[in-house]
């Protein structure tokens, strides 16, 4: 007999037990662990989750690129954060579509892949939410399948000085792949309504088409949206390309739509902002019906700025506290204040900044979008950064044309000149002192204003002015005849309807002090009474409630109304509706009264995509930045349920799957992550069991869509994986801790092992 | 110069030699018998469903993952190993009118994927029985829709089967879809599925 066929039955016996022992692994699970590595920024995960958007038209059957930008999704079921200017329409950025394009290559430009529609947007702070709906051939998206990789917001409150940070978007028309530009934090501008933070200055040079992109810290969280509004010049954008034949006449020239670009991006929308946008958007919750409200026209008057002061303080209420000429060396917070007329929200305005005249860039505000209603009092400025010494000239611009100037002088040790300051209005008691001080009194007839002075002398002529909306109805000039320091309270006789008020003081003919006040409501012992009887439903037609009137409502409404009945609010009064959620603002709206000033059934409405999740909902009414009036209903259990904001909550795993023999990714591999109650062994392939799951794309990253709660210190949260391709042997893991301080993303790489 | 290489002629076996090799061919085809039978049991072996509210009972293949929590389907079973497109079995309960047939069920269904699903054609339509009750069944072919635009590769084309079999004021549907090259070869999931499934 052969050697060969000696060796026959030993080498089938071999793959016999070969083929055996392969069943056997197949069925087995690998207990081999692996340690997450918590990493920091992850590059990747963060360029594949910033998209470019593109506003399209149709013309002449071809679809027409008319504005463009870049976005950022924040959610895997396709919501995308970018800047409203990128996403409403408006006379250059002509739009029927929104285009998304997507990076499937690092190395390529982004490919155009879906529509999305417009969820929510600020015109002001020019922010926008939208929503993938739809592939490009029109076919729907059904909610909640994508699978897309997006990013945490992160806490841009937290942001320091001089922090790094990754500014990610597209630098081109979508012709260039992502680009990422470092920089650091290199200041914070503040801006009549969203205060100190208003904006994130920082010193990369980012271009204009990436704004809208993101903005990220070391920990690869989302804490900025570069925005620049396109500059203009007599409302032609003044810096566009021409990148197509829009008009079918067979040549591409100045006749065609000339897609703005912007300029230089040298500030950040804090995404605390944006939170309240993106929090109702992952909530599928929107703004619903609200009583039919008269808005003024669209004003006729060009748009102006006045009254340009500088103070060194603003209080809380928005006030100027002071009013400064000069400052001395070592200032760290001033403001710029003005007035303003005939404004539009989305306007393009510009603060442009020189010291010695050389150019500030940091103390300048790029071209943006105005938010403050057609009139009012804003400003911009900054507090916590060192203003060098030097002759500052600011000059204001509307729509890339000067509006107003002003200088100002900082430098040299304190003076001490006459000065008045702090400025708050009241009522006087029955001993004569002032009560109630606030910038919102009620219907009165013995307002009081009281105001710090300083370093004032016997004789010294100073003067006052009390304005009602707008005009002037007291004016007196007297000799200083008081101390040199103290309080000054002044009465103001007379009857104070409804409506806007204005104090002005003035040292020598020269503008010392301001404050404005408003008059609202009757008067209660806390304060003025404005809005009154809040109650809520989930019905209502034409402004009466048809629904059960409520505080506690079952879960799966759909709507939810609240009102109010008002009184003593004069017409074009600024005021301010806050939907909350669970404590967090969703919606904020600041706009002139449009209503009678005294009613009933005022309403405010909420809308569902499905059903309200559960949750406490409370609406929040403010006149002059005061609250006045706030009430809230419970849906279902009250709370919203634990894990509802994934998008902002927990800890984001990512990683990628690789052949151990080549390297190479391997695509569609299912990674599956358990909830903490299970592990490897408890795991019976029921979906139930399963937190979330993942396919690999082509290069073998995935991203898991729901982010992972986090545990605490003493009770970690311990997730379990597996991991599982034909071809390969499954992998499985348990014991993934993740507590309140795991750093997120956490990274996951495996190697899979042929079978 | 050139090397010779002589080779011996065996010796011839004796018995006990001859049994050892019989014996050790007898062992390998027995343990390769064993892990083939082992195997196919691995590759078919099942486990039971059984939904009372819904009216379901069936044995679907052990080892896939199972959503039984779905909006729009009793049961949902899809294979986790296979790659490009994880293979599907699902099972879904749709309301009817009294006046609904078989027939009728199918074209909304049409309807809908065609919204839905790129490159949607339906294939036949045929009568059949599931466990002795009438049903009509329906192949169809689509492009995959993919979830994940990452994956960048050439679009699957997906072949699909439903079955649906009526009942008091219900359409129950028993979907089998897999990647084209593949249907044929794992049509025994579906088979193995509608043999076993009983609608209560």
């Amino acid at each position: 007999m052969s050697r060969l066929s000696l060796r026959l039955p030993v080498v089938l016996a071999l793959v016999t037990t070969l083929i055996v022992s392969q069943i056997a692994l197949l069925k087995a699970q690998d207990d081999e662990p692996l340690p997450p590595a918590p990493v920091e920024l992850n590059e990747e995960v963060i360029k594949r989750a910033t998209v470019f958007v593109m506003q399209t038209y149709q013309s002449r059957g071809q679809p027409v690129i008319s504005c463009v930008g870049s976005g950022t999704l924040v959610s895997a079921d396709g919501l995308i954060l970018t800047n409203a200017h990128n996403v409403l329409p408006s006379e250059t950025c002509r739009s029927d579509t929104i285009v998304v394009a997507i990076t499937v290559r690092l190395d390529e430009p982004p490919i155009p892949t879906y529509a999305a529609e417009i969820v929510e947007a600020s015109r002001g702070l020019d922010l926008a939410v939208l929503r993938i709906t739809q592939h490009l051939d029109g076919r729907i998206i059904e909610p909640g399948t994508l699978q897309l990789p997006f990013v945490e917001l992160g806490d841009s409150q937290q942001v320091s000085l001089d922090d790094t940070i990754s500014v990610v978007g597209y630098p081109d028309f979508g012709d260039a792949p992502v680009e990422v530009t470092r920089g650091t934090v290199s200041g914070f501008t503040a801006e009549a309504r969203a205060g100190n933070r208003a904006w994130i200055r920082t010193s990369a040079t980012i271009p204009g088409t990436m704004s809208g992109g993101g903005a990220y810290n070391r920990q690869g969280r989302l804490i900025g949206i570069p925005t620049i509004a396109p500059a203009r010049v007599g409302g032609v954008t003044v810096d566009c390309r021409i990148i197509q034949d829009s008009n079918g006449d067979g040549r591409a020239d100045a006749n065609d739509q000339c897609v703005p670009v912007g300029g230089f991006i040298s500030a950040l929308r804090p995404s605390h902002l944006a939170r309240g946008l993106v929090r109702a958007a992952t909530l599928g919750i929107s703004r619903g019906q609200e009583y039919p409200r008269t808005l003024p026209p669209l004003p006729a008057d060009p748009p102006r700025f006045s009254r340009l002061f500088f103070t060194t303080r603003i209080n809380e209420a928005g006030i100027p506290a002071n009013v400064v000429t000069a400052v001395p060396t070592g200032t760290t917070s001033l403001y710029l204040v003005f007035d303003y007329d005939n404004m539009v929200d989305g306007m393009v305005y510009e603060l442009r900044v020189t010291v010695d005249d050389v150019p500030s860039a940091s103390h300048s505000l790029p071209p943006t979008a105005w938010s403050g209603g057609e009139r009012g009092t804003w400003y911009i400025g900054s507090s916590g950064t060192p203003w060098e010494n030097g002759l500052y000239s600011f000059r204001l611009f509307i729509e890339g044309r000067e509006a107003a100037s002003q200088n100002l002088i900082i430098g040299g040790g304190p003076r001490e000149t006459p000065q008045f300051s702090d400025i708050v209005f009241g009522f006087p008691d029955a001993d004569g002192n002032l009560t109630g001080t606030s910038y919102v009194l009620p219907e009165g007839s013995a307002v009081q204003a009281r105001f710090n002075y300083r370093f004032m002398t016997p004789g010294l002529t100073w003067s006052y002015i009390w304005y009602f909306e707008g005009a002037e109805i007291l004016r007196d000039t007297q000799p200083w005849q008081g101390e040199a320091q103290g309080i000054w309270v002044m009465p103001a006789a007379g009857e104070f309807l409804p409506g806007q008020y204005r104090l002005e003081l003035y040292i020598e003919n020269a503008l010392s002090a301001t404050a404005d006040f408003i008059v609202a409501g009757g008067a209660q012992a806390t304060g003025p009474l404005v809005f009154s009887e809040f109650r809520f439903t989930t019905e209502q037609i034409d402004g009466v409630p048809t629904g059960p009137v409520r505080a506690d409502f079952p879960a799966g409404i759909a709507q939810l109304y609240a009102f109010f009945n008002w009184r003593l609010l004069a017409q074009g009064t600024p005021w301010t509706r806050r939907w909350l959620v669970d404590g967090d603002i969703l919606f904020e709206i600041t706009e002139p009264w449009g209503a009678p000033p005294d009613g009933e059934n005022y309403y405010l409405g909420l809308d569902s995509l499905t059903t309200l999740p559960d949750g406490t909902y409370e609406v929040e009414l403010l006149v002059g930045n005061i609250v006045l009036g706030r009430a809230s209903a419970k849906v279902g259990l009250g709370q919203l349920p634990v894990g509802v904001f994934a998008s902002a909550e927990g800890v984001l795993m990512s990683g990628r799957i690789t052949d151990a023999e080549t390297g190479a990714g391997v695509p569609g591999v299912m990674f599956i992550v358990l909830k903490p109650e299970f592990s490897v062994e408890d795991f019976t392939w029921n979906q139930a069991q399963v937190l979330d799951l993942a396919l690999a794309d082509n290069e073998g990253r995935f991203q898991i869509a729901t982010l992972l709660p986090r545990g605490t210190a003493e009770e970690p949260a311990l997730y379990s994986i597996l991991v599982r391709a034909a071809g390969y042997l499954p992998l499985s893991a348990d014991g993934i801790i993740v507590t309140d301080s795991t750093a997120s993303p956490v990274e996951i790489n495996v190697a899979l092992s042929r079978n | 110069m050139s090397n010779f290489t002589s080779f011996e002629p065996s010796p011839p076996l004796n018995r006990v030699q001859r049994w050892n090799i019989y014996l050790a061919l007898v062992t390998a085809v027995i343990v390769l018998g064993l892990g083939l039978t082992m195997r196919n049991t691995a590759l078919t072996a099942t486990q039971p469903f059984e939904n009372l509210e819904a009216g379901v009972r069936a044995q679907v293949p052990r080892g896939w993952l199972i959503d039984t929590a779905g909006p729009d389907f009793v049961i949902r079973a899809q294979d986790p190993d296979a790659l490009p497109f994880k293979t599907l079995l699902q099972i879904s309960v749709l309301p009817i009118g009294p006046d609904a047939t078989p027939n009728k069920v199918l074209d909304l269904l049409t309807m809908e994927r065609a919204a839905r699903f790129p490159a949607y054609r339906e294939l036949l339509r045929a009568d059949q029985t599931v466990r002795g009750e009438p049903a009509k069944r329906m192949e169809y072919v689509y492009t995959q829709d993919e979830r994940n635009p990452f994956q960048a590769t050439v679009s699957l084309v997906i072949q699909g089967v439903d079955v649906v079999v009526l009942r008091r004021g219900q359409a129950v549907i028993i979907t089998y879809r897999e990647e084209r090259s593949a249907f044929t070869d794992h049509l025994y999931y579906f088979e193995n599925l509608l043999q076993t499934v009983e609608i209560f």
